[in-house]
């Protein structure tokens, strides 16, 4: 599949500029310290924060008035998303674009500002409002709305499998021709419970039949934001990067180290010495997107974003050790690690 | 403040009824629809409000929309189940 | 994109109906439904919405959850019937794709409320709910690795679960699928619904001139999908096919349907087309029927100007309630059994049609002749969802 486009919702900023400008070092991530107490004492998150801002070029300010924060994020991924391929959805478009949305954690916000009108005021003063937009789909209800998509959707949720749960539907609709292009998002929110759930499940065993936590030093750098890619078929747009493969394996894919010239690395689980993360970061052509934009279930969709800008500048960011250059005929991969024992691996390379 | 003037701040505060400012809305200009242009969520939301911010029960609203047809006939209506309000 | 058929070789259901597919499928014909209020937890409500609880749910262990625990009850079945042995699951090639609104949620309200309430609770209820994503745990329950998620598409998520399956299989992605759609009654669903004044005090009605809203109603069902080839080498039984979906949005409103069904119309044209189909070939339509005032308008409508005055058209959330997640599996397998039988059942709660619709859905056991049928869910946020169902 072609990438005709890239949104970006982050704590780099938005848009593609302010992203590969942050990716480079030209700044810092926005921040914030939450201190939090827990029943083992006190602990410290980074939140990654994301805004945003930019969304009224897009959509009138009466058209957000019942978006939260989350959905407009969505919404203006998949505008930016728009603006960066240069396409413009005409009626035909609205109805042959596909809507393919991933998160993990869903619409937490939506869902605590909900069950706060429930705790203080009472059963009777739940909030239809609220509880519309805690339903995982009301990204997409919100994506739809503001650009009068009327193609085949879908959410899907999966924690840190998601974002290939997404870029698998985008590529049997292209194929099967639902559609002509697809818009696919991947994004997670924060909120004070996630939060404080982090920081208290800190160094608790985990028993026999649960998925193993993804507890390492990095949970406590909380990702926020949402990226978009706007996908086409093979050849929509030459010179575009280009997804060649879509994988899950059982087995950890060491091979993509020596095959490809970087793999952006998202690891979920534990970090220490003899770890798989050890190891692969050995290899010297693993990057991470981490300490710039925090870790978040969809974390994979700003790898992405970022590989495809890589080979759009034919240089990789974040910076490599050694050479940042890209040949020509460079690949890059993208690759998932969960603690479920699953490897997502997606493969690029400029067209 | 009178009534009519505190249902149009809740209103315009709740709803996020951005750029409208309370003396935009006149007490006979419709609610729904035309007027302010309010939808059926923003009925459902309404009902809602009233019971959390004067403790009014609105059972159903096929039998209640001449109530929310406008600020006079919602305050009105909020005057006769709370008279102190 | 194989043209091969995408097979169902086993089914499993829990709902208000009780456990087991064919066993629903008899109540469902004989008629009879007892909702009523809710009895897993409690509500301060003006006005209480009846809804359907699923009968004698056991706490299964390792479950997490009443989602999970009617997932697996609704799986057992399936396996059973389609004859597929355990290690066989223990491949890259299974997937699981199951629809949920609540299943994916963390919307534990007495965690929250200690939290809101400044008081430090123990985070088991996280632990459950990171390891309680119902496809990933029925994928780490059975040894499965191949692709496992959850669809969050509100009301369609059990439709589009089993769409999003087939598209796996003709892709070639996987060759079984364990696909289908689960959710459990609790509060915050309960509470939402009531506050947009969508619930009914009463019996809902689908169709029905007098109808007043939905009751909701919970469960799970799975079906086993499989490609041609992988159930043809080992012999399965096969209980029917999945020959065409469709999806689209309204882009319309937030909540409510897009007056003319434009969507639907939209999905339903594209299932079709998949199936090779025309109206015409279709021996009746499982609605959505959730008995509120708009959706049953719209999605009425949409029926008559599409398969004519003659259409046949039932809701069977009159018996099991609207299960949200679970809705569009139960209602495939519902439509899968009818064809099977070749008698749909009565739409329970329906009375007097409405001059504004203008098409009664059943209102008593129905006899079709025909090998297909449509089910269609339509969700919040404009989402219109079909499946071509069809006998094996």
């Amino acid at each position: 599949m072609d990438i005709l486009g890239i949104g970006i919702v982050s704590p780099l900023g938005n848009g593609v500029e302010a992203f590969w400008q942050g990716l480079g070092g030209g700044h810092a991530p926005a921040t914030a310290e939450h201190r939090l107490e827990t029943p083992q004492g006190p602990r410290t998150l980074t939140i990654f924060e994301s805004a945003d801002s930019g969304l009224e070029r897009f959509v009138s300010r009466t058209a957000l008035r019942r978006m939260d924060a989350f959905g407009r994020w969505a919404l203006l991924a998949s505008c930016l998303a728009l603006e960066d391929a240069g396409v413009t959805l005409d009626d035909q478009a609205k109805r042959r674009t596909g809507l393919a949305l991933a998160t993990g954690y869903g619409c937490q916000n939506a869902t605590y500002s909900f069950l706060d009108d429930v705790i203080d005021h009472g059963d009777k003063c739940a909030s239809p409002s609220n509880f519309a937009n805690s339903v995982a789909n009301a990204l997409a209800s919100q994506t739809s709305l503001g650009l009068g998509i009327q193609g085949p959707c879908q959410t899907l949720s999966a924690f840190e499998q998601s974002p290939m749960h997404a870029l698998w539907c985008a590529r049997q609709w292209l194929e099967n021709r639902a559609v002509d292009q697809v818009l696919v998002g991947f994004g997670d929110e924060s909120c004070g419970l996630l939060e404080y759930a982090i920081a208290a499940t800190a160094q608790r065993p985990i028993t026999a039949g649960e998925k193993a936590l993804p507890w390492n030093e990095g949970s406590f750098w909380v990702g926020t934001g949402f990226a978009a890619l706007l996908l086409g078929r093979d050849g929509a747009k030459p010179g575009s990067p280009r997804l060649d493969s879509l994988e899950q394996l059982s087995a950890p894919p060491h091979q993509a180290f020596a095959e490809h010239r970087a793999v952006f690395l998202q690891v979920h689980g534990q970090l220490g010495p003899g770890s798989l993360h050890a190891g692969w970061s050995a290899l010297g052509n693993a990057l991470e997107t981490r300490p710039l934009l925090g870790t978040m279930p969809t974390s994979q969709g700003f790898d992405l974003a970022a590989a495809a800008l890589s080979l759009r500048h034919g240089c990789l960011r974040p910076a490599p050790q050694g050479e940042a250059r890209l040949q020509p005929r460079d690949s890059l991969a993208c690759l998932q690690a969960d603690t479920d024992g699953q490897f997502h691996l997606a493969c690029l390379h400029k067209d | 403040m009178r009534l009519e003037d505190e249902l149009k701040e809740m209103l315009i505060r709740e709803l996020k009824l951005v750029d409208v400012k309370p003396e935009d809305i006149k007490d006979e200009d419709p609610l729904f629809g035309e007027g302010l242009g309010l939808d059926s969520l923003d009925a459902v939301e309404v009902v809602v409000l009233l019971q959390k911010h004067y403790g009014i029960e609105v059972k159903g609203l096929e039998n209640n929309r001449e109530v929310f047809s406008n600020i006079k006939a919602l305050a009105e209506f909020v005057r006769s189940k709370k008279p102190q309000a | 994109m194989s043209a091969l058929p995408v097979l169902v070789t086993g089914m499993g259901c829990v709902s208000a109906l009780g456990r087991g597919a064919q066993a629903s499928h008899q109540r469902l014909l004989a008629g009879g439904r007892a909702p009523g209020l809710p009895t897993l937890f409690g509500a301060d409500c003006k006005e209480y919405g009846l809804v359907f609880e699923a009968p004698a749910v056991p706490a299964l262990p390792g479950a997490g959850s009443r989602t999970n625990a009617m997932v697996f009850l609704a799986v057992e079945e399936a396996l059973a019937q389609s004859g597929l042995e355990l290690a066989s699951l223990h491949s890259t090639r299974v997937g699981v794709c199951l629809g949920t609104t609540v299943g994916c949620s963390l919307n534990d309200e007495v965690f929250y409320r200690y939290f809101h309430g400044k008081e430090m609770p123990g985070a088991d209820s996280f632990v459950r709910y990171l390891s309680g994503n119902p496809a990933q745990a029925l994928a780490r329950r059975l040894g499965i690795c191949g692709p496992a998620v959850c669809v969050s598409n509100a009301c369609a998520s059990g439709t589009d679960a089993l769409g999003l399956a087939r598209q796996w299989l003709l892709e070639g992605l996987c060759d079984v699928v364990l696909a289908g759609g689960c959710d459990e009654l609790c509060r915050m669903p309960y509470l939402g619904f009531t506050s947009l004044l969508n619930t009914s005090p009463e019996p809902c009605r689908p169709f029905d001139r007098a109808r007043r809203g939905l009751n909701l109603g919970e469960g799970a069902a799975v079906l086993i999908l499989e490609t041609a080839a992988m159930a043809q080498a080992r012999r399965a039984p096969v209980v029917g096919r999945i020959s065409g979906y469709g999806n689209a949005l309204d882009a319309h409103h937030a909540t409510a349907p897009h007056p003319e069904g434009r969507g639907l119309k939209a999905a339903t044209a594209r299932a079709l087309d998949e199936a090779g189909l025309k109206p015409q070939d279709i021996a009746f339509i499982n609605a959505h029927g959730t008995a509120t005032l708009a959706n049953d308008l719209v999605e009425g409508r949409a029926v008559l100007e599409t398969f004519g005055p003659g259409a046949v058209l039932v809701s069977t959330k009159g018996a099991t309630g609207h299960a949200l997640g679970a809705a569009g599996a139960l209602e495939a397998a519902f439509t899968l059994m009818a064809l099977a039988d070749g008698r749909v059942s009565p739409t329970l709660g329906f009375e007097e049609i409405d001059p504004a619709i203008g098409l009664a859905p059943t209102s008593a056991v129905t006899p079709v002749k025909g090998s297909a049928a449509l089910s269609n869910s339509l969700a919040f946020g404009g989402q219109n969802s079909v499946l071509v169902l069809q006998k094996p």
